[in-house]
């Protein structure tokens, strides 16, 4: 049976729980009492993680994927899952799979810190004037180091806002679709690998682009676990056509740092319980970690770069291809966004993630382009390539971080896509580049 | 009833509040009252203190959000049962009204919780619409609570468009003039907040009760 059916199955026998009792009682407190039990502590006056902790992060996120489960909020029942299952899950899970097709198809999987990093690139989510995505896509699609793309949202089609669930909503998924098979093409990549149909946030441009055939057979669609250990039908539909379709599942894992998931270590400690519930809940192949301060939002805060590292490390029990997002506060056209790019990187590579990103301005604006994500790929190259240590590249981090701190609170959102790059050539501007280069080299000193 | 007892007592209910001592918080408001001591300031200088406190521990990652939603439950809970019956007889102590909800299609309310906390926190009355509200059901809260303010939430890029249909439903009914509208949340900026015509955007939950305050100075 499938798994999204079991998961359906499972929540409708059972246990009904009160959405506040489920966020305090069975995630928050029992997060709290694990903390303890295994260990695990953040601390912002130290903030380089032992790499023993992956061990420890591992067994507590285990624990609480067993005790917790699956929230499915349409029904405010859990979805449990037994030990046995976890483990046969993630013993029969593909720790490498192939992504895109063709001449364009590229391996994604588990990765020691000396392999190859997988990158995503493109504005994942921002929204984006239609007027200018094919560009946009485009400028990333043709840096050849980015291995797949997964590009900005439509929010406005013929004129009109799209609504949430309504047609318009199925038509804005189509147009991006539409628009990232034409970027492709454009770039001569035409079988690349894409995350997509991120328009919809419920399921159905999901279904749209699939029945349309816009989104197949070895592209992804976003299933994301709500905050925290949750999700709905939604989710599960659209999880369950994929599986019909050869659709990739792709998991966002976000926890709220600061929120139900509590801390640092906390949200590391869901982090774990929410891939191996996405893992045999949505059938998912590959898992985004994403963790958002609740404050801050940003992935380059220390405290969320501390739980992707701690993430990391623990995918060394679960070998599951992982991927790190990189959404700085600030946005291109500044240095501080590289800053944040180079720092979050660092962390994220050394700890054994792929890359997503980066994602400009916490994905609020279009303030980005592909060479963005070759300043990131060129870094973790240049990490793998040096073989550049755990502790040195946390060193490095944390020195980057006071660069750009201050600058998280009130970020600099920089230029739009339109203003960094000729749009027509799909060139970046002179200024822009100009700047990339100086950092770099700022950087290379330290690798 | 001696002034010096009086601030002791207060001093005690802020620290069990801050510690999130129900009992001690408790036991301190039963003492104080039964000293006779001013109601006004055992609200200010006893709980709000000490949830003022609880808002500094989260700024400094101490507190997470399960601790402020267990601070405003032990708040709200001393309010209902101690402060409020005696407080009715006072005149004045409200800042405004605030009809705060999370928009439609969206279900997250971890910010729109935290904003509607420190706005009660700081003096305003709140009524909290939930999450998944439509811009009918905001249109109707406004017609019948005529609040100061009206606050919105997303955490979706496109949910939160679902704030251009609120605004656009509040001046279709004539509403749009009669109250302040803020919005927030993670995808939202100022400026898609002054495109779509709303009069103040909150960074943060800090951020929204600093404008909320502003907006209302504005309105005076």
């Amino acid at each position: 049976m499938a798994r999204q059916l079991i998961a359906e199955f499972r929540a409708r026998a059972g246990e009904y729980v009160e959405q506040k009792r489920f966020d305090l009682e069975h995630v928050s407190r029992r997060v709290a009492e694990l903390e303890k039990e295994y260990g695990v502590h953040f601390d912002p006056s130290s903030p380089l993680p032992d790499e023993s902790l992956g061990k420890a992060v591992f067994e507590a996120g285990f624990t609480l994927a067993v005790e917790a489960g699956l929230y499915i909020v349409d029904e405010s029942r859990v979805a449990k899952f037994s030990e046995e299952e976890l483990r046969e899950a993630l013993k029969s899970a593909r720790n490498r799979i192939v992504v895109g097709r063709g001449r364009d198809a590229r391996k994604l999987g588990y990765r020691e810190p000396g392999d190859r990093v997988f990158v995503f690139g493109g504005l994942a989510g921002t929204p984006t004037p239609l007027e200018f995505f094919v560009e946009s896509a485009a400028s990333y699609a043709l840096v050849l180091r980015v291995d797949g793309i997964d590009h900005g949202s439509v929010q406005t089609v013929m004129g009109e806002m799209v609504r949430s669930g309504a047609p318009s909503e199925v038509l804005a998924g189509l147009r991006e679709m539409e628009s990232l098979r034409s970027a492709l093409r454009m770039a001569g990549r035409p079988g690349m690998h894409v995350l997509g149909a991120e328009s919809s946030v419920g399921s159905v441009g999901s279904l749209g682009a699939m029945s349309l055939g816009l989104l197949r057979r070895g592209d992804a669609q976003l299933l994301p676990v709500l905050n925290e250990l949750k999700t709905d039908y939604h989710q599960l539909v659209k999880a369950y056509v994929g599986s019909l379709r050869g659709v990739l599942g792709a998991a966002l894992v976000d926890p709220v740092v600061g929120g139900f998931a509590r801390g640092p270590a906390g949200s590391a400690i869901v982090s774990v319980a929410e891939i191996l519930l996405a893992m045999v809940a949505y059938d998912a192949s590959y898992f985004l970690v994403h963790p958002v301060h609740i404050v801050k939002k940003a992935t380059s805060t220390i405290e969320c770069m501390w739980v992707e590292s701690v993430v990391g490390l623990a995918n060394r029990y679960m070998r599951l291809p992982l991927v790190g997002d990189v959404w700085p506060a600030n946005g291109g056209g500044t240095r501080e966004y590289l800053y944040e790019v180079a720092a979050n990187t660092l962390v994220a590579v050394v700890s054994g993630l792929n890359l997503l990103g980066p994602v400009p301005e916490n994905g609020t604006q279009p303030n980005g382009g592909g060479v963005d994500a070759m300043f990131m790929a060129g870094l973790a190259d240049r990490m793998v390539e040096e073989n550049v240590g755990f502790n040195r590249a946390w060193g490095f981090a944390v020195e980057l971080y006071k660069r750009y701190e201050a600058r998280i609170v009130s970020p600099d959102p920089g230029k739009p896509f339109w203003e960094l790059y000729d749009a027509k050539k799909i060139a970046p501007r002179k200024e822009w580049l100009e700047t990339i280069n100086e950092t770099i080299r700022e950087i290379a000193q330290y690798i | 009833m001696s002034e010096g007892a009086c601030s002791r007592v207060f001093e005690k209910v802020s620290r069990a509040v801050a510690e999130l001592d129900y009992a001690g918080a408790e036991a301190g408001v039963a003492e104080a009252l039964g000293l006779g001591c001013d109601v006004y300031r055992l609200v200010e200088e006893g709980l709000r203190r000490g949830m003022v406190e609880v808002g500094a521990r989260f700024e400094r990652g101490e507190y997470f959000l399960p601790e402020l939603v267990e601070a405003g439950e032990l708040f709200n809970s001393l309010m209902e049962r101690y402060v409020l019956p005696r407080l009715s007889t006072h005149a004045g102590g409200r800042r405004g009204l605030v009809v705060i909800g999370t928009v439609r299609g969206d279900i997250h309310d971890i910010g729109k919780n935290l904003v509607a906390l420190m706005l009660r926190v700081n003096g305003f009355e709140v009524v909290d619409l939930g999450v998944d509200v439509s811009p009918e059901r905001f249109v109707e809260a406004v017609k019948k609570y005529r609040p100061d303010i009206l606050g919105m939430s997303a955490l979706l890029t496109t949910t939160m468009l679902e704030m251009r249909n609120v605004i656009d439903a509040l001046k279709s009914a004539g509403l749009r003039d009669k109250v302040k509208v803020i919005v927030g949340g993670a995808p939202v900026t100022e400026e898609f907040a002054r495109e779509i015509g709303a009069d103040a955007y909150g960074r943060d939950a800090v951020d929204a009760v600093e404008k909320c305050i502003r907006l209302l100075e504005k309105h005076t």
